[in-house]
């Protein structure tokens, strides 16, 4: 049983690690991501990238949906403004990586306060179908203004190039994606120890309350839309340098539900949720297709029947998320903590 | 109890080792070739992805049974992508770290334009897919990747000719879906239409999967033309425009590029299909001779089998065809050599997959013809000759 976890001060109690142990399994984590890429098949260090990015994205959400209480259907459009900018300025320009990327957040930010725009008037389904909308428009415009975006063909992008060394594989781009993952998970967790973060999820709790204690509205919830964007935008750069090429079809809207139900089975509302959703979401088809893939010297038909029964497995797992854990993987996350935590007594 | 003189041991021992050094030749066997496929086995194109799947594992298994390439098995991984374009290049990215892959199917336009650079880039695979857009039919921006067949263009150029040839100054109503698919010939199909001074009187865009197309029907009608082409459908609303236009005492004929010209997709449209005609390149005669369509009929006894089989058939077969030429050169199986021999496939013989000899111009194979669907015989009849499509066009 973990004992003298007491605080003396709210600085303390807020702290971004509560507890030693914390700070021990922060650490040993950071050393893993480090140690990865020596491992790591190229396909793995594929896999990595794309977790990252997702991580990143689904946090973005987190903070809007998770933490906000606003809905959005619309951020993969978010994602798609964040890659269309780093394309554009990139094949365009030249301009460097790191600057491509704040611009891809920052660019994706304006447009999400725009779009945020409606949920001071509206809220629940009805601000989800207002997001959808708005990414439908983005939609028309991603297809129709082509000497920005190249209309149909879309545009091409540059390989990453920091310091004149090419991010052109993803065992090298890992080493931009991983630390902006990292520090931009940090932040999304700083946030909520901050005034914004708490205004936040005084509006997620009750929003009339909030504005009666003094929260403005206006202010938070544009606020909300504008970070959570800037997460989409800058998950969109990372994701036009992985994939170097950028389409209207890249973000369908079938993407914004992909990351919503990363926020759902993940956890909504806790920032580990958002990590655990989107590895989770990320992975569980691959595993099941690596499942699938085992089977074929014995079963050379197997990639046609196993197809449609990965979809359903993954489909079940998902319902059964919803059913027998609500509150998602951070939960069962934090139940096993508080096992070991209280060991030898039951929690 | 017999004793075992030592001379005897011996002869044992060597007689044993001679056996096991000649089964060890005999079962020495050269690397496999691995080819890597992500087919869409999921989700809407599934019914293509399948086909598709199984065309190219027919013929890879044919090619086997008959001794391989240069004596070496051909391998074939193939994975669901669900029509997805990260899906796909973590597909092509797993593959082709656990094996090496001369040759790669894709299962999009999206995709085979996403994983471009990287191809380029490492030089070792070559791409061939279920596209046929005209954008990669471009030997300077694709130079690594080849199309089964018509671009799109080439496709809408077949028909155009075709309708060129049946009526001077025809008048013909495109119909395409608002999509890259959708969109990508029309521009060369009006330049097309412009040249052999057929009038192109509406162009309609719709939705993809659009059903209500009375509005669409209506402002035909008005036209009233004499051909309707549709492209960037795999059927709806295809048989729905037809059957509302008929209604309507229309008299237009109705064609289709290559995704929406299949027997078994027109047998479900049923009557409302009758006279529909479409370009195809691949040879839908029950009676066409050739090794490789004799060996398609073996494989598929009973079963009728969609343009997607076909396609992944006919890919597998150039890739075989490229690698043997490569392997016979005694060439190391890289992009460049690989791309060399596949651009030098001049007038060649298909076994009868293609109504004719073959011949890659730019990274595509510019034959077509035009066939019309009988509802009454449920196939599909060639209504044209073979029509190649040259570079200068």
């Amino acid at each position: 049983m973990r004992v003298a976890t007491a605080k003396e001060s709210y600085a303390a109690d807020q702290g971004l690690f509560k507890t030693d142990t914390q700070k021990v399994w922060f650490g040993l984590l950071l050393a893993a991501l480090v140690l990865f890429p020596l491992h790591g098949s190229n396909y793995w260090m594929f896999l990595a990238v794309l977790v990252m990015i997702n991580i990143i994205s689904t946090t973005g959400l987190n903070i809007l949906t998770g933490y906000t209480g606003q809905v959005s259907l619309g951020h993969a459009a978010f994602m798609a403004v964040g890659a269309y900018t780093v394309a554009f300025f990139d094949g365009r320009f030249d301009t460097p990586v790191l600057l491509n990327l704040v611009l891809a957040g920052a660019v994706a930010a304006f447009i999400g306060y725009l779009v945020g725009l409606p949920s001071l008037r509206i809220k629940g389904l009805y601000l989800a179908i207002a997001t959808l909308a708005a990414s439908v428009i983005l939609g028309f415009i991603f297809l129709n203004w082509t000497p920005v975006t190249g209309g149909l063909r879309g545009l091409n992008v540059p390989t990453a190039t920091i310091a004149g060394i090419e991010l052109a594989t993803p065992d090298r781009l890992y080493w931009l994606v991983m630390p902006i993952t990292v520090i931009m998970v940090l932040a999304a967790k700083n946030l909520f120890r901050t005034r914004v973060g708490r205004a936040f999820i005084a509006i997620r709790d009750r929003d009339i309350s909030a504005e009666i204690i003094g929260i403005s509205l206006l202010k938070y919830k544009l606020t909300s839309f504008a970070i959570s964007s800037f997460y989409a935008g800058v998950a969109g750069g990372l994701w036009a340098y992985l994939f170097r090429v950028v389409t209207p079809e890249s973000f369908p809207a079938l993407a914004s539900i992909f990351f919503l139900a990363a926020v759902i089975v993940g956890g909504a509302g806790t920032i580990i949720g958002g990590i655990f959703g989107a590895v989770f979401m990320t992975l569980i088809p691959e595993f099941l297709k690596l499942a699938a893939t085992a089977v074929v010297p014995w079963f050379p038909d197997a990639p046609i029947y196993l197809a449609p029964v990965r979809a359903i497995i993954f489909g079940l797992l998902i319902i059964g998320f919803l059913i027998f854990e609500p509150m998602g993987l951070a939960e069962m996350w934090r139940r096993t903590r508080r096992y070991f935590a209280l060991w030898p007594f039951r929690t | 109890m017999t004793r075992l003189s030592r001379r005897a041991f011996s002869q044992l021992g060597l007689g044993a080792a001679l056996v096991s050094t000649a089964s060890g030749r005999a079962f020495a066997q050269a690397p496999e070739l691995v080819i890597g496929a992500a087919n869409p086995m999921s989700g809407v194109f599934a019914f293509a992805g399948v086909e598709g799947f199984e065309g190219g594992r027919d013929h890879f298994e044919f090619v086997n049974r008959n001794g391989g390439v240069g004596g070496r098995r051909i391998r074939y991984v193939n994975e669901d992508s669900g029509y997805r374009v990260d899906n796909a290049v973590a597909i092509f990215t797993r593959i082709t770290s656990q094996h090496q892959t001369p040759v790669f199917f894709g299962d999009s336009t999206g995709f085979q334009k996403a994983i471009n650079p990287e191809l380029n880039r490492r030089g070792s695979t070559v791409m061939a897919g279920a596209s046929f857009a005209s954008e990669i039919d471009n030997p300077q921006a694709f130079p690594n990747q080849w199309i089964p067949g018509p671009n799109y263009s080439d496709q809408f150029r077949v028909l155009l000719r075709y309708i060129a040839s049946q009526k001077r100054g025809a008048s013909v109503v495109f119909v395409y879906s608002d999509t890259e698919f959708g969109r990508d010939p029309i521009a060369a199909g009006e330049a097309e239409a412009r040249r052999l001074e057929l009038n192109v009187v509406e162009k309609i865009v719709t939705q993809p999967g659009s059903v209500d197309v009375s509005g669409d029907v209506l402002k035909i009608r008005r036209r009233n033309p004499d051909y309707v082409i549709f492209h960037g459908y795999v059927l709806q609303p295809i048989p729905e425009f037809m059957a509302q236009a008929r209604q309507a005492g229309m008299t237009s004929r109705f064609m289709g590029t290559f995704y929406s010209t299949d027997t078994v997709l027109m047998n479900r449209a049923g009557a409302a299909a009758d006279g529909y005609m479409g370009v195809s390149c691949y040879n839908f005669d029950a009676n066409a001779q050739g090794a490789q369509v004799e060996a398609i009929r073996a494989a598929n006894v009973g079963k009728t089998r969609t343009h997607a089989y076909y396609q992944g058939w006919t890919n597998a077969m150039l890739a075989v065809e490229v690698l043997r030429r490569t392997l016979a050169a005694n060439e190391e199986l890289n992009a460049v050599n690989m791309m060399k021999h596949a651009r030098g496939l001049k007038n060649y013989d298909t076994g009868g997959v293609f109504g004719v000899p073959i011949s890659m111009v730019n990274n595509s194979f510019p034959h077509g013809r035009v066939y019309q669907y009988s509802a009454a015989d449920k196939v599909l009849k060639p209504a044209s000759d073979w029509i190649t499509i040259s570079a200068s066009a």
